[in-house]
């Protein structure tokens, strides 16, 4: 249990350092110093929002940075230490914690510069829409599948859990149609 | 495992289809601030479809009562959750 919660706690601090949190306190500090000089009355709420899109976005370049050098990385003696280069975090999972920081920014950057009704909007169709998109690329591997004979009486178990995502998918866009285009 | 009959997904998609241009329809012709009645009819309507969608293409009709419970109480809080949150959004 022990090695388990070292374990842990150690692929933790990797993601962390991922993040490069060193700059992004750099970051941040800067982004504090322009809002407090540029904003007339200081609102807390929009204050917070910034640090946290500025936090996530910029922790999330730091990650794809980190999987975009991992080859250099390994050659020189300071970046060599980085989790990629150590083995502590795999080149894909750099990329996909990456990607979805910097996402998660920029999700809270528009609702700061859209307000809450628009954003709502916004993330509600186009996380519906990427869902829609992933079904598509499905759908095809599955015909491809299909057309091979991968599938048959007793070997059909992918089909069916891509029944149950795409029938789930369109029950989130019943909600969503009436919700967000006629009421 | 009760069986399904080959028709009703085909007929499950019709409703979907009818459904909807009907919510369509209503949105267009009769949607008023005045009134709530056409509102409470889209979403019945949407909540028609989301249930026959729930019942046939994802199994639930043909599943033991344990698990239609489990979908039932899972589908009441989020439910709770949207309704909520438009309360947020309205502010």
């Amino acid at each position: 249990l022990q090695s388990l919660q070292t374990g842990k706690s150690k692929s933790l601090s990797a993601y962390w350092e991922l993040t490069k949190p060193r700059i992004v306190l750099l970051l941040d500090f800067t982004a504090l110093m322009a809002f407090l000089v540029a904003a007339s009355t200081i609102n807390i709420v929009r204050l917070v929002a910034v640090i946290v899109a500025g936090t996530l976005a910029s922790g999330g370049v730091g990650a794809l940075n980190c999987y975009l050098d991992r080859d250099l990385d390994r050659t020189m003696g300071r970046t060599s230490r980085r989790p990629i280069p150590q083995g502590e975090v795999s080149p894909v999972h750099a990329l996909v914690f990456g990607l979805a920081l910097f996402g998660a920014g920029i999700v809270v950057s528009a609702m700061l510069q859209i307000g809450l009704p628009l954003s709502s909007y916004f993330v509600t169709t186009g996380i519906h829409g990427a869902h829609v998109l992933a079904g598509i690329f499905l759908i095809i591997y599955l015909v491809r599948r299909a057309a091979t004979g991968g599938f048959y009486a007793e070997r059909y178990g992918t089909v069916e859990n891509f029944n149950l995502y795409w029938s789930f998918v369109n029950c989130v866009w019943l909600v969503v149609f009436p919700l967000f285009y006629l009421l | 495992v009760r069986k399904m009959n080959k028709t009703t997904p085909v007929a499950v998609w019709s409703y979907l289809v009818v459904a909807t241009l009907l919510e369509w329809t209503l949105a267009k012709n009769f949607l008023s601030l005045t009134t709530i009645y056409t509102n409470i009819v889209i979403a019945v309507l949407a909540a028609s479809q989301i249930l026959s969608v729930a019942m046939v293409f994802l199994r639930l009709k043909y599943e033991p009562r344990g698990i239609v419970g489990l979908a039932a109480a899972s589908l009441f809080f989020a439910v709770l959750a949207v309704v909520l949150a438009l309360g947020s959004i309205g502010h």
